[in-house]
């Protein structure tokens, strides 16, 4: 184990004891009662505390409880999830019976919304919570693949590693060049690393904020939405503390696995191979046609061929697993409260060397130290470790090795190149011997509220942060590797490291005037500041390697890189809420951003947004509308920003490097200018308006959301290409203009409530279309339109995933040969594109990039839809959940499936993944000839549509508490659930359409995996 | 009121905090790891430093950073020299000129890197006058501006003879310009005379403490002869080829010399009894055997590189791309042959001769066993059998015993020798022959400018002028150190000049830029690309080829000026 993370884990230690001592309690007389629902059942396991303090019990089977030595003048408090927590002073009281009502979720829910939390039905803008206690039954590594699909509005990326982390996006891409990614924020603190490194247990709320009015609390770095995180905060049993375990243990294989050829199918590749090259393709003279001498003996070498390498595949492949646990321990009373966790993960992937770990530990500690001043401190410790080299695909692929080939020498180690050809390379060669990667990340959030003692409704809140994340890699590859046998070894080792000071003063005043006008005023001033430095060295050239990456100096030839840089931000927010009646309210936000990172001349922004609601369903008329609930209007408008400009970018560098004259002890440094000053450059500008309703109907059974949004976002930070003539290639400039527009939807349903059997649907719905609007503005080709950009695949009026290529309609066969037909360039067997006519509306039978090119699709989606549903009947429950992405109609198109554009797709003696190629006697092949691409002057791609519906978790638990009730162990869960486990996809070939992974030599299956899962409470 | 006081505290509390950092100190960026132009030349150091860049540049731009093709094409790949050696019927490998347009990728290529070159040089040559900098004395100001002059020049000088006037700019570009416009040929080699006649005055001599790497003044004499001739002022041009021609010291080597003048070898069939093996024209292209320091008096200008070494740059890869296909050729039984170190290595065979530069050209006035430029040594054209396991061990390579399941077009060709190296670091080995090799890409120097090129220079100039006696006298210095028959001065025509750098350059010479230059581009292709020939490839006539097209990028981007195209495209 590496010091460092010793280190992590003491420090963690050490704040985790810090906490303990600060949780007291105190007692003193007796009341027992029956606590019962709304239809007169009696409710077991409700938690009854003495107000004020941890004294408390729950509720037997009967729905019987009993508290002893408690004053006449204490409150008792009745809470029960799902139900509206009631209070009943005790007084002379010996016995208290108390009904309790539902709670209908969403009614009192409490949102995060950017420096302050606000009623859910008091939210202007456009926000989205995930419903955690659902998604999370189902177990996951981290929380983009609990939320993925189930927010709508919110795109998750597929994974198909140990440990990856999947990319987000909130409604489109409204960035031609800059980032595209949400900002995230972490218990109220801006938040800069991977979600990976955040337990997934550890959080209580996930919350999108997704048009301009909610995101603009964030000024110029919320253009493409906001994600807000809390974690949790402490919460016992009775005044006693509660600890949680989750333990679980996942079986994990491919979602699909990867089909190479066998010897039959190699062999049949080769005839075919042969018989196209016009050679002799006797199946019965097989054995004189391998090219390889190391073939042809192993071919010869039992009289009925058998195959040296059975399964070329599998040598790559391994069994995947998960193992998972997690602990935590929590307990509050009036005054503090605190959180303990800690989650450890061991996974491995289905290629070699994919592997994962991570550990991650959490303390939560608040404490009211008077009645107005009010402290916390939330501490992480996140350690990943990706280390492991997996046999790299691409050149030395690992699917070629031939059935006939020799992997193994005799005394175990890899031969180089296992089919006898230098143009296949064992993957085993590609392997590092060395190859480490862990990443660390410390973070701590100090926050003081200040609640200013006789002026009601005003607080200060002051939150202090910094974070520290560092990253080590090294890598060694030693002479029995590709490189290193060139580089006589070669080494290296990484250290890089960035820390994050954020000092946040929130002051707000919140007060409700005659029962009705609510105002709630936020004004805001962050200050950041942030530095990162890394460190790399090399070497190689060893003549003694046995020391590794650890003495890099015993290699001839060293290099050193490092660097550093730092920026600092400041951000001034003012915001207003003004609510009257519950009935309408308007929010106004404005923040200014200053960023080091600006230029020269742009170094501060201002970003102004407004919004309002209007709970119709709390006017008068609405009175006789039974049928509906609740009903609110919502219209918001309002300019983001995309800060996306990385610090340094906007002056003009002067790199230096490295030459030799001859005759020199050693090099010479040089430096020459690099980039031109940008001193104008600016950040880019979203402006969207967003019209939304918020409903519950039918006694509230349904419920839901809908939104339609457009937004503009100018100032596209784009590449403008220079002349040459000038030195550069290209400078950076705010240009253009790129519209999106959709819908989002999201849906709760109670379809069944009876006795003892529950089932409840969410469904979520995002559709998201973009197009831009204008880029360069100019018109060249005099068409009176603007020109698009082709090199830049930027169509004006179209949308920016647009597809602009040859149209393939078929495959060329020898009929076209034969009648005459065919184009020049062209062969039999290869893509047969289609010619266009030209401006004369004539065809000039030949396929050019000038004339034949058109916009054949999109690869971007239709729509994204999910369908929860979770059903409960007594002790068991049971989760489905779908999940799809869908096109339809030219859109969600991929041109991924190109097994003719691997490398050495001619080469019979090279294996492949099993493809469906166009040969002499499969002349309706799906792809070309596997020598097409000498074969075809102009190549085109064929595209497939990606659409799918996927199950992708589906969970059924059973809760054993009352089996257990007799112990200490107050709640008892087990869980079997499957992720990724069945994909509906009409028109995909190959592996995993999510992840765009088809039919490729370096295509990397998704994993699908069985989970078992103890979670018990104590 | 207590109110008040609560909330003005506060208030106080927060404004505090929100003035308590330095916003300017904090928005200002500093950079850290990276020098700005502002810090960056200000001492003598600091325009070393810069130099240094530019002659790493020059050699990137020249010889690459990878295997980049624009230098293959630039020695005539593809052009009258070399042609696709992947089959009989590849037409072309790396440039197609029967259909050049605006939109040609190398064309690009050439063009934006010299003038990346004109960019980095005005930033010496604007900045040195900066009165900041503080230089110990004026020859050593203008010995770095010379030199940075000299490589503006050779830049200009290239754009100059393959598009004709290109746009002049002589002041370091600081931010976005769109509205160049076409400075016409004179202009611009006139540009080149000015830059040159300062680099001939100032720039460090051989024996001015001159290390491998650097750029003689013998250069700029050389390149101001080519921009002379192209300007059509023969006796300027004469006068500056005679500079280097008469400087003591630079001669045509004509001696065995060097790390290998006592290699003994057993041949090309690696079979037999060792003997002595090599001549004086196979002694300039060995390794370690480039430099001044090393007894070669004859370059002028080398791009330098050291195995194993940082700050050497990418390796060339001659050998890789030049050389023929051998080793992986089969017998008819099937059997390999061997890939083997010496003189050998692994060539890929994609880059073939044509025959005007295998057979024509050597078979000039009868000299194909005289001239040692056409010798065994220098290259080679018979290819053996070299696996003990292959029935054929020791034979000779025929059509008969070679197996026809590969491609033998690319597996024996006339193999130039100044590609291979004698012995391989060994980065790999063949796991056949378990010989080792560096996969085609050397470590040794090159030659830019060598003292043979100067002389064929000025018998251009002597031929233009009229003296074609003088230009017989200079192109058979360097035919005599080949032991070929000497020319006449009725013998002397542009032709023979463009024959006699194939002979001499191949492999070396910026053909196409000589070609271009003379004007000859499109008739030499017309005469010697193997495919236009058998396949009939035809090029219109008007302009085109004339001169390369000006990219169609460049008159994209000048979005604010025109920049007019060459006629013919």
């Amino acid at each position: 184990m590496r010091k460092s993370f010793k280190k992590g884990v003491l420090i963690v230690i050490l704040i985790l004891f810090a906490g303990m001592n600060l949780i007291y309690a105190q007692q003193q007389n007796s009341v027992s009662g029956k606590v019962t629902d709304s239809k007169s059942q009696p409710l077991p396991g409700v938690t009854v505390v003495v107000k004020g303090t941890m004294q408390g019990t729950v509720t037997n089977a009967d729905g019987i409880y009993t508290i002893s030595s408690i004053s006449e003048n204490a409150t008792l408090v009745f809470s029960f999830v799902g139900m509206l927590t009631q209070e009943a002073e005790v007084g002379n009281r010996n016995t208290i019976n108390i009904t309790l009502v539902n709670d209908v979720i969403g009614i009192e829910e409490v949102v995060a919304i950017g420096y302050g939390t606000s009623q859910r039905q008091e939210v202007t803008g456009a926000v989205s919570v995930a419903d955690l206690d659902e998604l999370r039954k189902a177990p996951a590594n981290n929380i983009l693949e609990t939320v993925k699909g189930a927010v709508p509005g919110l795109t998750v990326g597929g994974t198909n590693k140990a440990g990856q982390v999947g990319g987000m996006l909130v409604r489109g891409q409204n960035s031609i060049s800059a980032g595209n990614a949400p900002l995230i924020v972490v218990d109220n603190v801006i938040y800069n690393g991977s979600l990976g490194d955040i337990a997934n247990d550890d959080i209580e709320s996930f919350t999108v904020l997704k048009d301009a009015s909610a995101a603009a609390v964030y000024g110029a770095r919320s253009a493409n939405g906001v994600v807000i995180i809390t974690t949790k905060k402490g919460k016992g049993i009775n005044g006693k503390p509660e600890f949680n375990a989750n333990l679980s243990y996942s079986i994990i294989n491919e979602l699909e696995r990867r089909e190479v050829y066998d010897a039959e199918g190699y062999i049949k590749r080769m005839l075919d191979i042969r018989a196209l090259n016009g050679l002799e393709a006797n199946p019965d003279n097989v054995g004189d046609y391998f090219v390889s001498a190391i073939e042809r003996e192993n071919y010869a070498a039992t009289p009925d061929h058998k195959p040296t390498v059975p399964d070329p595949y599998g040598l790559i492949r391994q069994n995947g697993f998960n193992k998972k646990m997690s602990f935590s321990a929590a307990n509050n009373t009036e005054k503090s409260a605190y959180f303990i966790s800690t989650s450890v993960t061991d996974e491995q992937g289905v290629v070699i060397n994919d592997t994962y770990k991570n550990f991650t530990g959490r303390i939560n500690i608040s404490n009211d130290f008077t009645d107005w001043l009010t402290v916390s401190i939330n501490a992480m410790y996140s350690f990943r470790d990706y280390s492991g080299a997996e046999p790299t695909t691409g050149y030395g692929s690992t699917v070629g090795i031939s059935p006939y080939g020799k992997v193994f020498n005799e005394d175990g180690s890899y031969v180089h190149y296992p089919n006898g050809t230098t143009s296949y390379i064992s993957p085993f060669w590609q392997i590092a011997t060395v190859n480490l990667d862990q990443r660390n990340n410390l973070n701590a959030v100090l926050r003081g509220t200040i609640k200013v003692p006789w002026v009601e409704g005003l607080t200060l809140n002051s939150t202090y942060s910094e974070s520290v994340r560092w990253d080590e890699t090294s890598q060694f590859n030693d002479t029995k590797t590709q490189t290193g046998e060139i580089d006589k070894s070669n080494g290296s080792r990484s250290y890089s490291r960035s820390n994050n000071m954020l000092f946040d003063n929130v002051l707000n005043y919140k007060q409700l005037f005659a029962d009705k006008h609510k105002v709630d005023v936020t004004l805001l001033y962050s200050w950041e500041e942030s530095s990162y430095e890394n460190l790399f060295g090399s070497a190689k050239q060893f003549d003694n390697d046995v020391l590794l990456d650890y003495k890099l100096e015993n290699g001839l030839i060293q290099n050193v890189n490092t660097g550093g840089g730092e920026s600092g931000s400041i951000g001034q927010m003012a915001r207003a809420n003004y609510t009257y009646d519950q009935k309408y309210g308007i929010t106004g936000t404005v923040r200014r951003d200053g960023f080091s990172a600006f230029s020269k001349n742009k170094k501060w922004g201002v970003f102004p947004s407004a919004a309002v609601i209007w709970n119709i369903s709390k006017e008068n008329f609405m009175d006789n509308v039974s049928v509906i609930n609740d009903l609110a209007l919502r219209v918001s408008y309002g300019k983001n920003g995309n800060q996306s400009i990385a610090p340094y970018s906007t002056l003009a560098k002067v790199g230096t490097g490295k030459y030799l004259y001859d005759g020199d002890a050693s090099y010479s440094i040089t430096q020459a200018i690099t980039s031109f000053a940008t001193d104008d450059l600016s950040w880019e500008e979203t402006t969207g308006i967003n019209i939304g309703i918020n409903f519950a109907m039918l006694d509230k059974r349904l419920s839901g959301s809908i939104d339609v949004y457009k937004s503009n976002t100018v100032n596209q930070l784009f590449n403008l290409s220079l002349p040459y003539i000038t030195g550069g290639s290209s400078i950076r400039a705010n240009l253009g203009d790129v519209e999106n527009k959709g819908i989002d939807l999201g849906l709760n349903s109670i379809n069944i409530q009876k006795n003892e059997f529950k089932w409840t649907s969410d469904f979520a719905f995002s559709l998201n279309r973009n197009k831009v609007i204008t880029i360069l503005g100019e018109d060249n080709d005099g068409d009176g339109k603007e020109d698009d950009l082709i090199g830049s695949n930027i169509f004006i009026g179209k949308s920016l995933e647009q597809i602009y290529t040859y149209n393939v309609i078929g495959m060329w066969q020898q009929e076209d040969v034969d009648n005459g037909t065919i184009f020049a360039g062209m062969n039999p067997g290869t893509y047969k594109l289609e010619d266009l006519p030209d401006k004369n509306g004539e065809y000039d039978g030949k396929i050019t990039s000038t004339n034949d090119r058109q916009h054949i699709g999109n690869s971007k989606e239709n729509f994204r839809w999910s369908l929860n549903n979770n059903f409960v009947y007594k002790d068991f429950s049971l989760m489905v959940y779908l999940y799809s992405v869908w096109g339809g109609n030219d859109w969600y198109l991929s041109g991924v499936n190109q097994p003719e554009n691997d490398s050495y797709p001619y080469r019979e003696d090279v294996n492949k993944v099993v493809y469906d190629y166009w040969a002499l006697d499969n002349t309706g092949g799906t792809f070309p000839r596997p020598d097409s691409q000498s074969k075809a002057s102009v190549k085109g791609v064929k595209y497939f549509d990606r659409s799918f519906i996927k199950l992708q978790k589906v969970m059924l638990g059973y809760d054993a508490t009352r089996y257990v009730k007799s112990t200490f162990i107050k709640g008892l869960n087990l869980s079997v659930s499957g992720d990724n486990l069945f994909t509906y996809a009409p028109h995909w070939i190959g592996l995993d359409p999510e992840t765009n992974q088809g039919i490729r030599d370096g295509a990397v299956p998704s994993l699908q995996s069985f989970i078992f899962t103890l979670a018990i409470k104590f | 009121m207590k109110k008040i006081i609560y909330s003005g505290i506060t208030l106080l509390f927060f404004i505090f905090f929100s003035v308590s950092c330095n916003e300017k100190e904090l928005l200002t960026e500093n950079p850290k790891d990276f020098l700005t132009p502002e810090n960056s030349f200000t001492t003598p150091a600091g325009f070393k430093a810069t130099m240094a860049g530019l002659l790493a540049s020059t050699q990137g731009v020249f010889f690459g950073t990878g295997d980049a093709w624009e230098k293959f094409v630039m020695n005539g790949q593809d052009a009258d020299l070399a042609v696709s050696g992947l089959s009989e019927g590849g037409l072309w490998y790396a440039i197609q000129w029967n259909t050049m347009n605006p939109d040609n990728g190398r064309v690009l290529s050439w063009w934006s890197s010299y003038y990346s070159l004109i960019f980095s040089a005005n930033t010496i040559i604007n900045r040195a006058e900066n009165d900041i900098v503080k230089w110990d004395s004026e020859k050593q100001k203008n010995e770095i501006v010379g030199s940075a002059k000299f490589i503006r020049a050779f830049a200009y000088h290239l754009l100059a003879n393959m598009w004709g006037g290109v746009p002049i700019t002589l002041e370091e570009t600081s931010s976005a310009r769109f509205d160049y416009t076409r400075a016409t040929r004179e202009e611009v080699y006139q540009q080149c005379v000015e830059d040159l006649t300062f680099a001939t005055q100032w720039m460090k001599t051989v024996n001015d403490g001159f290390r491998g790497g650097e750029i003689p003044r013998a250069a700029a004499y050389h390149i101001l002869a080519e921009v002379y001739i192209a300007l059509g002022k023969y006796p300027e041009a004469v006068q500056a080829a005679t500079a280097v021609i008469d400087d003591p010291n630079f001669e045509l080597m004509t001696e065995r010399f060097g790390r290998y003048k006592n290699f003994t070898w057993n041949g090309y069939d690696y079979l037999g009894a060792y003997e002595p093996w090599g001549d004086v024209y196979w002694d300039l292209f060995r390794d370690g055997n480039f430099n001044r320091a090393e007894g070669n008096k004859e370059a002028i200008w080398n791009i330098n590189l050291k195995y194993a070494t940082e700050g050497s740059g990418y390796p060339e890869s001659y050998e890789r791309w030049w050389g023929p296909w051998c080793w992986a050729l089969k017998d008819i039984d099937g059997v390999e042959n061997f890939l083997k170190d010496t003189l050998m290595g692994r060539p890929v065979g994609v880059i073939r001769p044509t025959p005007y530069a295998a057979e024509q050209i050597w078979n000039y006035k009868g000299d194909w066993d005289r001239d040692i430029r056409n010798s065994n040594f220098n290259i080679q054209r018979k290819f053996y059998f070299t696996n003990p396991k292959s029935k054929y061990f020791g034979q000779e390579i025929t059509s008969e015993n070679a197996s026809t399941v590969n491609n033998n077009f690319r597996m024996a060709y006339p193999y130039f020798m100044k590609f291979a190296i004698v012995k391989h670091y060994g980065e790999v080995t063949d796991p056949n022959s378990k010989e080792p090799h560096d996969n085609g890409r050397n470590y040794r120097d090159l030659y830019i400018i060598r003292l043979a090129e100067t002389y064929l220079l000025r018998a251009e100039a002597y031929h233009l002028k009229g003296s074609n006696d003088l230009a017989a006298a200079d192109i058979n210095k360097v035919r005599a150190r080949a032991n070929a028959t000497l020319v006449s001065a009725g013998d002397v025509n542009l032709d023979l000049i463009l024959d006699e750098r194939a002979r001499e350059l191949y492999g070396e010479e910026f053909r196409v830029n000589t070609l271009l230059r003379m004007g000859k581009l499109k008739e030499y292709i017309r005469k010697y690309h193997y495919a236009t020939i058998n396949q009939g490839l035809t090029y219109p006539d008007g302009g085109f080829l004339d001169l390369l097209p000006i990219p169609q990028h460049e008159i994209d981007a000048n979005k604010e000026a025109v920049l007019e195209q060459n006629p013919g495209y």
